[in-house]
């Protein structure tokens, strides 16, 4: 037999060579499925290496602002201005910084005893701040004269003030201490003065989205409801043990979450207070804060356990938890209103800056690298079940404490469910009930 | 001395004078406190505890003589007596917790307007911040133009001549519109409306609260009754499965009152009318009645099917009455049928009610085979509840129903016994007493919040909630250790899978190459096109040796080779375990005895034939790669249902390499996009304007956002 020849593909150099130097290169692609029977395989390949990169370069700590003498006790967020930020200390000093540069732009002593809580007014020309000496002030937010330097307003309160929050559009803000009360910026007394059996509150948060809405934490375990037109207090829920800190979803005008000193975060639907439609755990000590991102889909919480950890909100647990050697408890966190960094202040003095997602690249991205990027996402997503590329994502490294705490509090939930297990086994069935996880934590519903 | 005796005298007439005056008046001289400054603070304290009605007769009376007057005095009368005097208002705590349960009806449904925008946008696939709404209509190049204009060479010279003052434009602050006189009277009228609700809710409570009767009470109980089995109707027909767990609930309620001791003769009121059931009929007949409910209840429930035959057939005794005329549980006996008519309300009569529908469908069913609307229904929800999952079957078995013997109704035709199987229970939480409906069991299940993902997505993603794997950095040598072990060794596999997995492509066989039927992988894709291709192939290349095609690259011997190494591969060695010098002399020149050294080499076990061994060119291998078995899912991850809807998910492609650019692009799409240094405003009341917001119609999620609890 002759030898034979075998037909091979030529084709014009045209059609795959780059005409300059920058253009893309052409690939002719035949995407005849026939062709390609190993697309799952090799897809699964690239995810692999997605998630491996993704973890290479998880590297979420920007910076830290450091020029607080005491302890950061307070953050609050420019709500027009990326770049700035103003914070509290234990001291009573404020100081306002330049994130962009990373520097204090401006300091200065504006309470004796700690500062509580800060908040800006909706346009961002003044912010107003409570301390412990019962004094609520406002500040401008810009020094032009040195005039600007004192405090634009000055109200006294009779109590100690704990926390403040600015209504959405109308010039009027809630404070909370003794009670809650309603103040409007030109009077010198509360416009209204919200009052429901308790001894004291310590946080208090406005809705965003539905605007006359607020809430606020009790120190008798509850969190209260109120209208601040009419109504006033609407309805109140008893927890276990108290919320430290409440952040309503900037995106869902009913739903909102509160960290709880039993180490669980607890998101509620305002329609149904009777168990909350989410318990988020993770952390190993007190929850401190709690801070929505702006599209409503995610939130960070600060704890008592040294860590930041950020959740889903529809997810139980956490994404990603952060942490450094040297940061100390945690005292206030935030998300800032572009969706990219979260602000934590702790205890040291320190208030660090990290990227939201860990591993995302800063700065301008090309088109074909953010679809390059944006690819891997997807494979990421697309084989997030196989159990290597879930090993690979899911795998953290916490400090010894965290990880000592986390098996303290499993071997402790793990007697609980143990006993619980025998006590039903060994009585009449039925007499144990199957209380749901979501309904433990909730002793009732106020009206 | 008289003198002295006259003053004396004098002086205790005087006292005495004194005492009988101040005997005259006893009243206690306090002067009302009175109010000289305004406030608007009324101390109760300062309140006068005195009627000084002004009565109006009086004055009518002076009037009523002249002519003139008379007109006035009957105005007067008039008004005196259509005057009402107002109510005491609610005690503080009762009328602030009324008005608090207004106000949160107020806000829930106020709240509930975001429903439809939340359901979008949490089960669209992407959603982009900040949201706006601008309208993204371009002008035209055209007229965009006309707005630059040129200056002329006059305006040029002028303006050199005389400079334009620069005028700062000043920024224009948003007009804050006070309210119009509309919206003004709009929000009173809510105002006024939202006092309204409140007052009658307190009206109501205030009124309720004051009424004794005991009947009354009774009546409200059964008209609550009453709209229950109302409210279970609808939902039976609208959604047969919430009718099954109310019908549980019900079950339950009934089950607790059973289980209670009320209805016996123990309680307090029971032990009194004992006292007087000896001299009083009526009351003898109240003591029975009561026991009759204390005994419907405890009544053991009894198998309805079996006792469809015998129709009315009471099961239990009956016994004759020659007994004590004053035990109350014997006097039950006589007017029995009377106590039955007037506890025949509630669900007991509903279910009755039914079980005597559902004898007559029997009936009719037998006599001509039309089913009704009704049973259909009744299939309907039997499918549903058998469908959904084998596992719980049996749980439910426990908690028959009405409707569930209702179902197996039309079934007994074809197999009786299977019927008379399905226990049914009669439902009965009925009494004059508080039946509270414990829980709805089905509310309280913890739904998850991810049904909302699974609802309506078309782009079903696999949803991990799971911890995160948390490691110490002193434990995580060892594991990053074995994790570079293990990757390296993955990525090997990875290299190695498509080679692996497909065992059927190395199965080339050089001699016969065109006559085996290629194996295909188990792709979604037809057979019958990988046979065209052939055909393809056999018109292009005919009869060809392989070995002839690729000289250059020895194909059989490289594939043989590689068969040796396989089988090297798996082939059990001898292990040599002598050592040199041990029990004999060693070194250099010495040979170690031979005797010695086989004592020490542990024998290989037999090899075992390989399956491939006399089969020509193939490789079969013979274990399982364990390596393999790591990348392997285990099970179905949640939002799938099946392995078939899993493994098409992973199936689908999504690089550029494998599907046209646009697909590709439009796969990739992140689910939330957001753009760099623009801030996120929170949502705007503007977004429930928008069209997309408003025509969102997925009911199923939005139900679910908005579920009552």
């Amino acid at each position: 037999m002759s030898k034979m020849k075998i037909k091979v593909i030529s084709r014009n150099p045209d059609d795959y060579l780059r005409a300059t130097k920058r253009d893309i290169h052409k690939l002719p692609r035949n995407y005849d499925p026939t062709l390609h029977p190993l697309e799952a395989p090799r897809e699964y390949v690239r995810a692999m290496n997605a998630v491996k990169l993704e973890r290479v370069f998880a590297k979420p700590f920007i910076g830290n602002l450091d020029g607080h003498r005491d302890g950061v006790s307070s953050l609050a967020k420019h709500p027009s201005r990326l770049a700035v930020l103003a914070s509290g200390a234990f001291d009573g000093e404020i100081r306002l910084w330049d994130l962009a540069v990373r520097k204090c732009t401006r300091n200065f002593v504006a309470h004796e005893g700690w500062v509580r809580a800060l908040c800006f007014t909706p346009k961002g020309d003044t912010f107003t701040s409570v301390g412990d000496d019962k004094t609520i002030k406002t500040w401008k937010s810009e020094v032009q004269s040195p005039d600007d330097e004192e405090p634009v307003n000055t109200l006294l309160s009779m109590s100690v003030v704990t926390g403040v929050t600015h209504h959405r559009s109308k010039p009027i803000f809630a404070t909370c201490g003794e009670h809650c009360q309603l103040w409007e910026n030109t009077r010198n007394e509360p416009v209204k003065v919200f009052k429901w059996g308790v001894d004291s509150l310590h946080h208090v948060s406005f809705n965003q989205v539905e605007q006359n809405l607020l809430a606020s934490c009790a120190s008798d375990r509850s969190v209260i409801l109120y209208d601040c037109r009419e109504s006033g207090p609407l309805r109140k829920v008893v927890m276990e043990l108290r919320s430290n800190a409440l952040s309503w979803n900037p995106m869902e005008a009913f739903i909102f979450t509160v960290a709880n000193e039993d180490y669980n975060l607890y998101t509620f639907d305002v329609r149904k207070l009777k168990q909350p439609i989410n318990v988020h755990m993770g952390h190993t000590s007190a929850v401190i804060d709690v801070d929505y991102a702006p599209t409503g889909r995610e939130f960070v919480a600060g704890s008592y356990d040294k860590t930041v950890r950020i959740f889903e909100s529809l997810k139980g647990n956490s994404r990603d938890v952060y942490h450094t050697k040297r940061m100390q408890r945690l005292t206030c966190v935030k998300w800032t209103l572009d969706n990219k960094y979260i602000l934590s202040g702790s205890d040291e003095m320190n208030i660090r800056m990290w990227k939201a997602r860990a591993s995302e690249k800063l700065g301008v991205l090309k088109p074909r690298e953010r679809t390059a990027l944006n690819y891997a996402d997807s494979l990421k997503e697309k084989f997030a079940n196989h159990p290597q590329v879930k090993r690979i994502a899911r795998h953290r490294h916490v400090p010894k404490h965290i990880l000592n705490a986390q098996n303290e509090i499993r071997t402790i939930k793990q007697k609980a469910k143990r006993k619980e297990g025998n006590r039903r086994a060994h009585s009449k069935p039925g007499a144990i009930p199957f209380v749901p996880e979501r309904q433990r934590h909730i002793v009732k519903e106020d009206e | 001395m008289e003198d002295i005796e006259d003053t004396d005298l004098v002086a205790l007439e005087h006292d005495r004078l004194i005492s009988a005056v101040s005997k005259l008046d006893k009243t206690q001289h306090i002067t009302e406190p009175t109010r000289n400054e305004p406030t608007n603070l009324n101390s109760e304290f300062n309140l006068i505890k005195r009627t000084n009605k002004l009565n109006i007769d009086n004055v009518a009376k002076v009037l009523e003589d002249t002519a003139h007057h008379v007109q006035i005095s009957k105005k007067l009368k008039k008004t005196q007596s259509g005057a009402k005097v107002l109510s005491k208002p609610l005690e503080k705590p009762q009328a602030e917790r009324i008005k608090r349960a207004t106000g949160y009806e107020e806000t829930k449904k106020k709240v509930g307007r975001w429903d439809p925008v939340v359901a979008r946008s949490r089960t669209v696939d992407y959603v982009t911040f900040p949201i706006k709404h601008v309208t993204a209509k371009l002008e035209p190049t055209s007229d965009f133009l006309t707005k630059f204009q040129l200056k002329s060479e006059l305006e040029k010279e002028l303006e050199e001549v005389d400079p334009q003052p620069m005028v700062e434009d000043e920024e224009e602050d948003e007009p804050i519109y006070p309210k119009s006189y509309e919206e003004m009277v709009e929000y009173r009228q809510h105002l006024a409306k939202m006092r309204a609700q409140q007052s009658y809710k307190a009206a109501k409570a205030k009124r309720q609260s004051k009424i004794k009767s005991k009947k009354f009470h009774r009546v409200l109980k059964k008209e609550k009754l009453k709209q229950e089995l109302k409210e279970f109707e609808e939902l039976q027909k609208k959604d047969p499965e919430e009718a099954l767990k109310k019908l549980e609930a019900i079950e339950k309620a009934r089950a607790l009152e059973r289980h209670t001791l009320r209805h016996k003769s123990t309680g307090k009121w029971a032990k009194n009318k004992l006292i007087r059931a000896k001299y009083d009929k009526e009351v003898r007949q109240q003591l029975a009645d009561q026991l009759a409910v204390g005994r419907s209840l405890t009544k053991k429930l009894q198998d309805n099917q079996s006792s469809d035959d015998e129709a009315d057939d009471e099961p239990t005794p009956t016994f004759t009455l020659s007994q004590d005329p004053f035990n109350p549980w014997m006097v039950q006996r006589s007017d029995k049928s009377n106590v039955n008519a007037e506890f025949d309300f509630g669900y007991k009569k509903f279910v009755q009610n039914k079980m005597n529908k559902q004898k007559e469908s029997d009936d009719s069913d037998s006599d001509d085979n039309d089913v009704s609307e009704k049973d259909v229904l009744n299939e309907k929800l039997f499918k549903k509840e058998k469908s959904p999952s084998p596992e719980p079957m049996e749980e439910k078995i426990t908690i028959p129903k009405a409707n569930k013997e209702k179902l197996a109704g039309p079934k007994s035709k074809k197999g009786k016994k299977a019927a008379a199987k399905t226990k049914a229970k009669k439902p009965l939480a009925t009494s004059n007493w508080d039946v509270e409906i414990v829980d709805d069991t089905d509310n309280n299940k913890p739904k998850d919040n991810l049904e909302y993902l699974k609802l309506k997505n078309q782009k079903t993603r696999a949803v991990i909630d799971e911890e995160l794997m948390e490691t110490s950095s002193k434990t995580a040598e060892g594991m990053a250790n074995k994790e570079k072990d293990e990757t390296i060794s993955e990525l090997v596999k990875a290299a190695q899978t498509p080679v692996q997995e497909p065992a059927a492509d190395s199965n080339i066989d050089p001699n016969r190459f065109i006559e085996v039927k290629p194996k295909y992988l188990n792709t979604a894709l037809s057979q019958v096109e990988n046979e065209y291709d052939q055909l393809d192939d056999d018109q292009v290349v005919p009869r060809v040796n392989i070995e002839e095609v690729f000289e250059e690259d020895d194909v059989v011997a490289s594939f043989r080779q590689e068969k040796e190494d396989e089988i090297n591969k798996d082939k059990p060695e001898d292990i040599n375990l002598t050592l040199p010098g041990w029990g004999a002399w060693g070194g250099k020149g010495v040979k170690p005895q031979k005797r010695k050294k086989n004592r020490f080499i542990l024998k290989a076990p037999p090899k075992m034939p390989r399956r491939d061994e006399n089969k020509g060119d193939i490789i079969i291998k013979e274990f399982k790669d364990p390596k393999l078995a790591v990348h392997k899912v285990k099970d179905v991850p949640f939002p799938f249902e099946s392995v078939k809807d899993y493994e098409a998910s992973i199936r689908a492609p999504l690089g550029n390499t494998f599907i046209p650019e646009k697909a590709h692009k439009k796969l990739i799409r992140p689910s939330v996009i957001t753009k760099a240094g623009k801030i996120i405003e929170p949502m705007d009341e503007e977004e429930l304007l928008v069209p997309k917001n408003r025509n969102f119609k997925n009911e199923s999620v939005i139900k679910l956002l908005g579920r009552k609890k």
